[in-house]
């Protein structure tokens, strides 16, 4: 597994759970989907998975001690000595975590890294969000 | 409290002239006059709002500028005391000034300088709600807000855009982004590469009415007169299960709460139902003026009168109007579109989302 993609993992995996929490208002991630979506989007070989779902485990792992997120519990199948950790995040995590993307995008921006695709909440659906917890207060 | 407030008017051939003054004995020497309107033109002489100290003068200051019609080129200066900061009367003076020159050469021009006046000394400071209430409150600002929704601009662009789509002139474009300016909700910088001021939405805004929690849970758990709490209730929930919201309606009670008068009524309104005959004892104003004043707000259903057993009115607040401020985190995939497809500078782009990381909570 080359190194530059083990410095990705942290700018991929955060991408990954912002686009799901704005997209399905999603809170609990599990490493194992995590690692499967890096392995797919950064179209790597399979073999590699076991190597992507240890760093991801201690990645989640560091930011629940920097209560980023909660770990929820630890499953493995029966016969499988596969395991996943459940992970939920907090919303001062999701702002932390949209915080470390905004500073990522810069970063990518000036480098003239032009690669696009929607992440944020558009501006109604952000206010309609707003709205509805403000109005069932 | 503002000493009192003048209206200059430029001539060509005698110079500075004072078409209106209120306190009528406030007292500014013919040389202050000249000074505050010489400081207004020395320059670009542009229009807009300026603070100045002439000798022991204290002045908060604003230059029309050329008007349409061969009106002439007017100063509206507030005379201030010493201490006090003429920045925080911006919005309000501009206000002031608008409505003034709108009536200059009219029969209620001079009733208009005393009425805008006395608006001045009710609400010395504006409350942030009042400043955003001032960009709901004009369709200019309503539509710069719009535009800046869409990413950053160039203070030309965005007179250019709002003439070309909106149909609408930009007398004072300083005046029209000072409240967004001084709730924090626009910054500007000049960035290499681009010659005019650029405008960045750092922090958006939207309006909506609601019912008062605090009242309403006063309600519920009966710590307000029984009678009045289950009409209260009543009241509330017929007005909002049939409500429907339109930006009209939004911009009719941002306007509302520009008043100062109207303003500190709801103020005390919102945090308990008060009899009417108590109300002249909240505000300074006559029974006549407060009379004028619950009308209007219960033609736009903020408010209800409620008879107890007793026969008494009270006057309860059923929705309020509040503006949400929210970060805009929207305008991160913008930038980025907008820089992709070319449409921005590289420069401008990460100035804007440097801006938005700051202000990230």
């Amino acid at each position: 597994m080359n190194q530059i993609l083990i410095d990705n993992i942290i700018f991929e995996t955060t991408y990954f759970i912002i686009k799901l929490h704005t997209l399905y208002n999603n809170y609990v991630f599990t490493s194992s989907r995590i690692a499967r979506e890096i392995i797919k989007s950064k179209n790597i070989k399979t073999t590699f998975f076991s190597k992507i779902h240890k760093k991801i485990r201690e990645l989640l792992k560091n930011w629940a001690d920097q209560e980023i997120c909660v770990f929820l519990s630890q499953t493995k199948l029966g016969h499988s000595r596969k395991t996943k950790a459940v992970y939920k995040f907090t919303d001062h995590g999701i702002k932390k975590l949209k915080k470390y993307l905004a500073a990522s995008i810069i970063f990518q921006t000036a480098n003239n890294k032009k690669s696009y695709s929607p992440l944020f909440p558009s501006r109604n659906k952000l206010i309609n969000k707003i709205r509805e917890r403000i109005l069932t207060l | 409290m503002p000493k009192g407030l003048i209206i200059i008017r430029w001539d060509d051939k005698i110079g500075a002239v004072v078409e209106a003054k209120h306190p009528s004995n406030l007292q500014v020497s013919d040389d202050h006059v000249m000074r505050i309107f010489t400081t207004h033109t020395l320059g670009d002489a542009a229009q807009g709002f300026l603070s100045m100290k002439i000798e022991d003068l204290n002045v908060a200051s604003y230059y029309s500028g050329v008007l349409k019609g061969d009106l002439g080129q007017f100063c509206v200066s507030l005379i201030l005391e010493q201490d006090e900061d003429p920045e925080g009367f911006e919005e309000i003076l501009v206000e002031a000034a608008v409505n003034i020159l709108e009536k200059f050469k009219t029969p209620e021009f001079h009733e208009t300088v005393t009425r805008e006046y006395e608006r001045i000394i009710k609400a010395p400071t504006v409350e942030v709600e009042q400043r955003l209430a001032l960009i709901f409150s004009d369709p200019l600002r309503t539509a710069i807000l719009l535009k800046l929704t869409e990413g950053s601009t160039t203070r030309r662009e965005l007179i250019d855009w709002l003439k070309e789509n909106k149909n609408m002139d930009v007398p004072d474009l300083n005046a029209g982004l000072s409240p967004f300016i001084k709730t924090g909700l626009v910054r500007t910088s000049f960035v290499e590469g681009i010659t005019d001021e650029c405008l960045f939405l750092v922090k958006d805004v939207f309006a909506l009415r609601t019912p008062i929690k605090e009242l309403t849970a006063a309600a519920r758990s009966g710590a307000v007169n029984p009678q009045l709490s289950n009409r209260y209730l009543q009241e509330v929930n017929t007005f909002f299960s049939t409500y429907t919201p339109s930006s009209e309606e939004i911009s009719n009670l941002s306007k509302l709460l520009t008043d100062p008068d109207i303003y500190n009524i709801i103020k005390q309104l919102r945090t308990k139902f008060i009899l009417k005959n108590e109300l002249p004892s909240f505000s300074k104003i006559s029974e006549t003026e407060i009379n004028k004043i619950l009308n209007q707000l219960l033609e736009y259903n903020l408010i209800r009168i409620i008879p107890d057993d007793n026969g008494d009115e009270w006057v309860c607040l059923i929705s309020d109007i509040k503006f949400i401020q929210f970060f805009p985190e929207y305008l991160i995939d913008t930038i980025r579109q907008k820089w992709n497809d070319g449409l921005i500078d590289q420069r401008q782009a990460i100035r804007h989302l440097e801006f938005l990381l700051e202000v990230y909570e």
